[in-house]
């Protein structure tokens, strides 16, 4: 079973880099990082030519050297910390890279949508067309959906390590303290932080591509789902809402991805693991529910 | 398995979708090492057959048996069953030569293996120069290829091939005949195609389909007559020259313009036709064509008009 699975997945990711919709993938991973990033600089520009200005000191040609002192000012420790409610987590996102931080954030945040944009036609696609026929004489449906499952995350992984070397390039070219080693490492920490959130929504992209037979359902299906379980999750954290039965909300609240969404940056192995088990979790179980469906179902 | 266990049967398979009766009790053999031509109308249900047998549709209800070892199963049929379904895309991003070679290691191929399946594949329908282009940049004709070349990779023993020439020039269908005939009696090929002429020139067995069921089925042979009925095509009406064959103990028929002459039972062509053609050459009658059996066509629209 791995053998095929392991086949499918390298066959899809190849397939899916020498397509058009892949390629703008990535390029839109890149591009969003690139401009963000350089976005991000200009900011941090801007503001510290303020304080140098009110400080009444020589501006610098790049950024970065003030914000690298400020990161490290006890007062923006305790106001994060007030932020965030957690000093440790605190003390560990000060501690970050500035870029690196900024590429994290935008990561995190937005790879739910990449994810649900890009893979809710991975089946469902093929089914439509036709062409997981060819496949499917040759591969258990199980073995089939699992290698999909895997080209698709090896394609998220790819699209965020190619945003990440965007960003960091970036900042090397951008800022005028920029510790290539640090942020390079913390930018991959990052990124496989948000694939590990990616692995929640592939779950559930994969789930929907897997019960639909149309393209154009299982896109809009991930798409209300991704506005959907956003609602949702708000909804039931709302404190009008949560306190008529919080226990019951709040358990119901695990099964949110969006609820892990701190959890990813604690600076302890231990305080992540919640988020590092429950969001493959969550995809795992949403992709079965998929399979169960696509196993008794005309291919 | 043993020669007698046929390649593939169905019992009493049934399939709707919706209202709609695909599949009404499809009772279905076929021969081990046979060329079988599966003939129907749109909507018979013979892609839907097809589907069942490949393991890719659902039956309501009935039992398929492939080569004597039960339903499609992943386990036992993988690389044994090869498929070419009807109107659709193959992945059109990786040049052809990958994509066979992926379905060859899919089948259980090691990477070797594939590549030289892949290549043969492509040799038997002469894509050999285009094994680099990706397949969207091939035109219908050759996909439809690439589409056959994949059902033939390796040595299935049961090839299901739905609408095998459907858009290839006249030369083409000619060498994919001769393709599909090489693979028996070594492999068993299942057949459907709306070129009834094509089929005849194929098949040595038919099934008959409409409405999901089986009208009638056996080797071409015995649906065709080939082999024991001559049909003559003659210079006057065939009313005309029953009279004369009497003396010759042949029994013969009008149909139309055409004269049907049958032999005792056990007679060849070849016997009967010795005594048929001096009879009316004798007689002055001009004949125009004579032909072993009926077309398979005329068989068909008399299987269709037979049905209650």
């Amino acid at each position: 079973m791995l053998r095929t699975a392991l086949l499918v997945g390298a066959f899809d990711l190849k397939s899916s880099l020498r397509s058009r919709k892949a390629v703008l993938l990535i390029l839109l991973y890149l591009a969003g990082s690139v401009a963000s990033s350089a976005a991000f600089l200009e900011v941090l520009k801007a503001m510290e030519d303020a304080m140098a200005d009110a400080l009444r000191v020589a501006q610098t040609e790049r950024p970065g050297a003030m914000t690298a002192s400020v990161m490290e000012n006890e007062q923006l420790l305790k106001v994060i910390s007030d932020l965030v409610g957690d000093p440790a987590l605190a003390a560990e996102l000060v501690s970050i890279p500035p870029l690196a931080l900024f590429y994290g954030w935008i990561a995190l945040s937005f790879v739910p949508a990449l994810v649900m944009l890009n893979s809710t036609d991975a089946v469902a696609g093929e089914v439509e067309s036709g062409s997981a026929r060819f496949a499917l004489v040759r591969a258990p449906r199980l073995s089939w959906a699992l290698g999909k499952l895997l080209g698709q995350g090896a394609l998220l992984v790819v699209g965020l390590l190619a945003g990440g070397a965007g960003s960091w390039l970036v900042g090397l070219l951008g800022l005028s303290s920029f510790d290539a080693g640090p942020n390079a490492l913390w930018t991959l920490r990052l990124a496989l932080r948000a694939a590990v959130m990616g692995s929640a929504w592939l779950g559930i992209a994969l789930g929907i591509s897997l019960l639909v037979r149309s393209q154009n359902q299982a896109r809009a299906l991930g798409l209300l789902a991704l506005i959907g379980i956003g609602v949702l999750r708000q909804v039931l954290g709302a404190p009008p809402v949560n306190e008529h039965a919080p226990v019951l909300f709040d358990t119901l609240l695990l099964i949110f991805p969006g609820h892990y969404l701190l959890d990813l940056w604690q600076p302890a192995l231990l305080d992540r693991l919640p988020a590092l088990l429950m969001l493959p979790t969550i995809g795992g179980c949403a992709f079965l529910v998929g399979l169960a469906v696509f196993q008794r179902r005309d291919a | 398995m043993s020669a007698s266990v046929p390649a593939l049967r169905t019992e009493e398979l049934r399939r709707r979708y919706g209202k709609t009766v695909a599949l009404d009790g499809l009772d279905l053999e076929v021969p081990r090492g046979s060329v079988c031509g599966l003939v129907g109308p749109n909507g018979a249900g013979k892609t839907t057959a097809f589907g069942i047998v490949a393991g890719l549709i659902r039956p309501d209800s009935g039992r398929v048996d492939i080569l004597g070892e039960g339903p499609f199963d992943p386990a036992l049929h993988i690389g044994r069953v090869g498929l070419l379904p009807q109107d659709c895309a193959l992945p059109g991003e990786l040049p052809v030569r990958d994509l066979l070679r992926h379905y060859a290691r899919l089948q259980g191929m090691s990477s070797a293996q594939a590549s030289f399946a892949a290549a043969r594949a492509l040799g038997e329908v002469a894509l050999v120069d285009r094994g680099d282009q990706r397949v969207h940049q091939l035109s219908h004709g050759m996909r439809r290829r690439v589409a056959v070349a994949q059902a033939l990779l390796g040595t299935p023993e049961l090839i299901l091939l739905d609408e095998p020439t459907n858009g290839l020039d006249p030369d083409l269908v000619v060498m994919v005949r001769e393709l599909l005939r090489s693979r028996a009696p070594a492999a068993t090929l299942l057949v459907s195609s709306h070129v009834l002429h094509e089929l005849e020139a194929t098949c040595d067995h038919v099934v008959f389909m409409e409405q999901g069921r089986c009208v009638a089925s056996g080797s071409l042979a015995e649906l065709t007559g080939r082999g024991k009925e001559l049909v003559l095509s003659l210079d006057r009406p065939a009313e005309e020259v029953l009279e004369l064959l009497h003396a010759t103990g042949l029994r013969a028929r009008a149909e139309g313009e055409r004269l049907v002459v049958t032999g005792q039972p056990g007679e060849s062509a070849a016997e009967i036709n010795r005594r048929l053609l001096p009879a009316l050459l004798a007689a002055g009658v001009g004949v125009n064509e004579v032909r072993s059996g009926r077309s398979l066509e005329a068989s068909w629209l008399e299987a269709r008009a037979l049905r209650p």
